[in-house]
């Protein structure tokens, strides 16, 4: 790993600009090795350097993105900018202001090499896993990290210097018996914030000693190709960690970011504080400070603090997620959750680590108070519309009187997010967390993590044929 | 300038090489909940470079000029790790003439792009005061230059203006959202007087719920999950996975799979196309390529590596960004229209049916074996000829090798999504899965 050069470029002036302003540098480096089958078909590494600086000017936010930095950091195009203000009809509007703050992490790497060999045996020895089977035709094996320096200077007088690194390892096998092909696979993600004397070959040994979870998926992809397509219909199930994570980020973590709660009335009394919508036992918490998630950070895009936000505590509404904007539209307090994947875009209102709290119940209690159903597992992916969400899971099981029975597959799972809360009945004490990536807008992947323990959800509607 | 750089850097080490660098800038303009919200400019600028050593390949990228010589010494320490490869990196001359740069849409200046949104969104308020209005509009120029060691060096310029809206309607009993997009290319007049009564038609209907029972149902895909339910066979067709022995397509070349009204091209040429180019990221010939032609698969899509590997040629496919590996993608994705079907008669024809504007869940199922399983977010029960009301909480799940033979017709009326060129879709015997309203 390089050691990154000082980048904060001669800083212009600007306290003549009377409206608020932020500015944002990144530099960062990736390296990705990608297995499909025998073949690492992808090796890269990459050098990005770019800021961001936007203006809060009557009401509408100006911004400018760029890669070089030296030079378009100048008056000419800040005042550009505060021109642009004029295009847009002036409209009310504040933001919540911070108190000036200097904080600069400093770090050293001490890994001599590259790692590059490290990395590419590790990948390669779960690939071979992977192919271990002469069911399974091709793989998607991915290593992918990437250190990024956050730098953040803002009228306020905040000036945020840190670097967080964030590693992934990434295991799907594809199986095939005649026309009917399967995939499934895993996600490790992890991050950490640098401080001090780092090394990096210390980090990834998070990534090391999975070969038994990528011998799992070896089975679970091949007994996939006998499973049973599941019957469309109305279903009391049980959802694995991996989804109980899918349901606190997409279904219920996107309806407390207050971005969308602000301009939507009806949002904003289905979301009020105090509202009851969940047994006591259920809590959702969202927390950037969690050790080393994939969500965690020290200071949001914005250069506010990262805190822990219950979102619902005991059943009831108990937090929203802000930016500088919405936290002053609304009257509440920062939460640290502006957020941006990168240097060219602003930061908007987004998760970090979005958990359910576990509580007492072991899986086995779970099976026998679902007595008939589905335990459904693994997660494709989760979409949500406000309040309605459908999420897909990798496989399922037939539950007969409380004993796991068949696998059985295409399980997707909708409705609305109100309902459903009302209808978990019961809560594990398993908790997991999944680090993962996040879409909204136009900004895709945005690090976070998910989780929670097992639940019991009764009546879902399960899309099938 | 940075090419050149790249080109000395690399002069004496006698290996095979690419370099694709690309700049551009872009501005739009955000507009939330009816008013102003922002003003966006971006300047974009970046290098990747590939190489060929001993037969394999590495690749790194950058968007810091300063770091050139760093950018060639690790995609050479990459390459000692790198896919062996047999390929020749191609030279080609007479490169297709292709429109991405449209004067009127050049010349339209800030002012003329805010004033459109404004004109939207009054036009819409006027008729549905009480749906928020989003929209946001984009103008983006791209240069895009790739050289090779062999001597190919062209590059190209594009525009493109994009206009998107949507709107949310919240009422007691629940919420509507809707969306549209035009792709202004070509030409930035609207006619935003149709845009916003076709739009305000669709709320007005959208307000009153029907009750739908499962069962099976024609239904009218719209452009949006046309293009879901296109892309799917897409994944199939796409070269990658017939090398990895991943699709159901694998032994259907030449063979009958859909209906003989059935053609789909992918068209790296159309005019204005968000994906059009002359060249794509290995520096082969863009061009417009039969996937499905009267109903017969005919061609997968190929990079120049996997259609070496397979001993065919490449198709022109090679999607590519400064910071990405070459890597097999569509281009614009046509779906050839009917000659005399509006959606207005393709409804009258229908008895009991369902037609789809939205969805939720694409691309979450198993694409790779072409399973699709959605939720239907804003979609409307057709009886007799009519469009009675929006349905809710419906999922529509099947799997599209087996839909492809369900398509029974094809609508006359082309939307263009930049890179999506799709009529309605007809599918018939589908399986609504309902909980009622």
């Amino acid at each position: 790993m390089r050691k990154i050069k000082e980048v904060m470029p001669v800083m212009l002036d600007l306290s003549y600009v009377k409206d608020y302003f932020d500015l944002r540098i990144e530099e960062s480096e990736t390296t990705s090795l990608q297995f499909r089958g025998k073949e690492l078909e992808v090796i890269q590494r990459n050098f990005e350097r770019g800021g961001f600086l936007r203006i809060f000017k009557k009401g509408n936010w100006l911004s400018s993105s760029f890669n070089d930095v030296e030079n378009q950091i100048n008056k000419e195009n800040i005042d550009n900018l505060l021109k642009d203000a004029e295009l847009l009809k002036p409209k009310e509007g504040s933001l919540t202001f911070l108190f000036p703050k200097e904080d600069k992490r400093i770090y050293k790497i001490i890994d001599q090499e590259e790692l590059l060999n490290y990395k590419f045996d590790l990948l390669r020895k779960y690939n071979n896993i992977l192919l271990s089977h002469p069911k399974i035709v091709t793989t998607n094996a991915l290593y992918h990290d990437r250190l990024v320096r956050k730098i953040f200077y803002s009228k306020e007088g905040r000036k945020i210097d840190y670097t967080i690194f964030y590693y992934t390892i990434y295991l799907v096998a594809v199986s095939r018996d005649g026309n009917n092909i399967c995939d499934y696979g895993i996600g490790v993600g992890r991050s950490r914030v640098l401080e001090g004397e780092v090394s990096i070959k210390e980090l990834l040994k998070d990534l090391e000693n999975k070969e038994e979870e990528a011998e799992k998926i070896v089975k679970i992809v091949v007994d996939l190709l006998s499973a049973e397509p599941v019957v469309g219909g109305i279903y009391d199930v049980i959802i694995d960690q991996r989804l109980a994570g899918v349901f606190a980020h997409e279904a219920f973590g996107h309806l407390s970011e207050a971005d969308h709660i602000y301009t939507n009335e009806k949002l904003k009394k289905l979301m009020t504080i105090d509202n009851q919508y969940g047994i006591e036992e259920l809590t959702i918490i969202d927390d950037p400070l969690l050790p080393n998630e994939r969500g965690s950070y020290l200071y949001d895009d914005e250069g506010t603090e990262a805190k822990k936000t219950y979102l619902l505590k005991e059943g009831k509404i108990a937090g929203h997620l802000h930016s500088k904007e919405t936290s002053a539209k609304m009257g509440e307090e920062l939460t640290g959750n502006a957020r941006s994947i990168s240097y060219r875009h602003p930061p908007i209102v987004r998760m970090s680590n979005t958990y359910i709290e576990p509580r007492d119940k072991s899986f086995e209690e779970l099976l026998s108070l679902l007595d008939n159903g589905l335990y459904v597992c693994g997660a494709r992916g989760g979409q949500t519309e406000l309040e309605n969400f459908s999420f897909a899971s990798q496989y399922a099981y037939e539950v007969k009187k409380g004993k796991l029975g068949k696998m059985i597959r295409d399980v997707t799972i909708c409705g609305n997010v109100f309902e459903t809360l009302k209808n978990i009945k019961g809560i594990g004490n398993d908790l997991k967390i999944h680090g993962g990536s996040c879409g909204k807008g136009s900004q895709y992947p945005l690090p976070i993590g998910d989780g929670g323990p097992h639940i019991l959800i009764k009546n879902v509607i399960i899309g099938g044929r | 300038m940075v090419i050149e750089d790249l080109k000395g850097l690399l002069k004496d080490k006698n290996i095979i090489y690419d370099i694709f660098y690309e700049e551009g800038h872009q501005e739009s303009f955000q507009y939330r909940g009816d008013e102003p919200y922002s003003c966006e400019k971006k300047e974009t600028r970046g290098v990747g470079l590939r190489v060929i050593k001993d037969g394999r390949i590495g690749f790194s990228s950058t968007s810091d000029f300063s770091k050139l010589k760093e950018l060639v010494d690790t995609a050479l320490t990459l390459s000692f790790y790198g896919e062996k490869v047999n390929i020749k990196l191609p030279w080609e001359k007479d490169l297709p003439e292709v429109k991405t740069i449209s004067n009127k849409t050049s010349l339209i200046k800030s002012e003329k792009l805010c004033s459109m949104a404004e004109e939207l969104i009054s036009l819409i308020k006027e008729k549905e005061p009480e749906v928020k209005i989003d929209l946001s509009i984009e103008k983006e120029y791209q240069y895009v230059r790739l050289a090779n060691s062999e001597g190919f060096d062209a590059s190209y310029e594009k525009i493109i203006l994009g206009f998107g809206f949507d709107g949310l309607l919240v009422l007691e009993d629940g919420i509507t959202w809707l969306s549209d997009f035009y792709n202004l290319s070509e030409n930035p007049e609207l006619d935003f007087k149709r845009v916003s009564e076709d739009f305000c038609q669709l709320i007005k209907i959208a307000k009153k719920k029907v009750k739908i029972n499962t069962g099976e149902y024609k239904v009218i895909l719209m452009p949006i999950p046309a293009a879901h339910f296109c892309s799917i066979l897409f994944v199939g067709a796409n070269g990658k996975q017939l090398e990895k022995n991943a699709t159901p397509l694998i032994d259907k070349e030449g063979k009958q799979i859909a209906p003989t009204f059935l053609n789909i091209v992918d068209d790296g040429i159309y005019p204005f196309g968000y994906n059009t180019s002359p060249f794509d990221g290995d520096g082969i010939k863009r061009r417009s390529t039969k996937v499905i032609e009267n109903g017969i698969f005919s061609n997968f899509l190929f990079d120049l590596v996997t259609a070496q590997k397979l001993n065919r040629k490449s198709t022109g496919n090679s999607d590519r960004s400064y910071g990405n590996m070459p890597r097999i993608q569509a281009t614009n994705i046509y779906v050839e229209p009917s000659s005399d079907y509006p959606l207005t008669k393709i409804i009258k024809d229908v008895n009991n049916g369902i037609i789809i504007y939205y969805m939720l869940g694409a691309g979450q199922s198993n694409v790779l074996a072409g399973e699709f399983n959605w939720v239907i977010n804003l979609g409307f029960k057709i009886e007799n000829g009519e469009i009675i009301g929006r349905i809710k909480d419906c999922m529509f799940a099947g799997n599209l090798y087996e839909y492809l033979n369900k398509i029974i017709l094809i609508g006359s009326e082309i939307k263009d999504l930049g890179n999506y060129y799709l009529p309605p879709i007809v599918l018939d015997k589908c399986k609504i899965v309902t909980k009622g309203i």
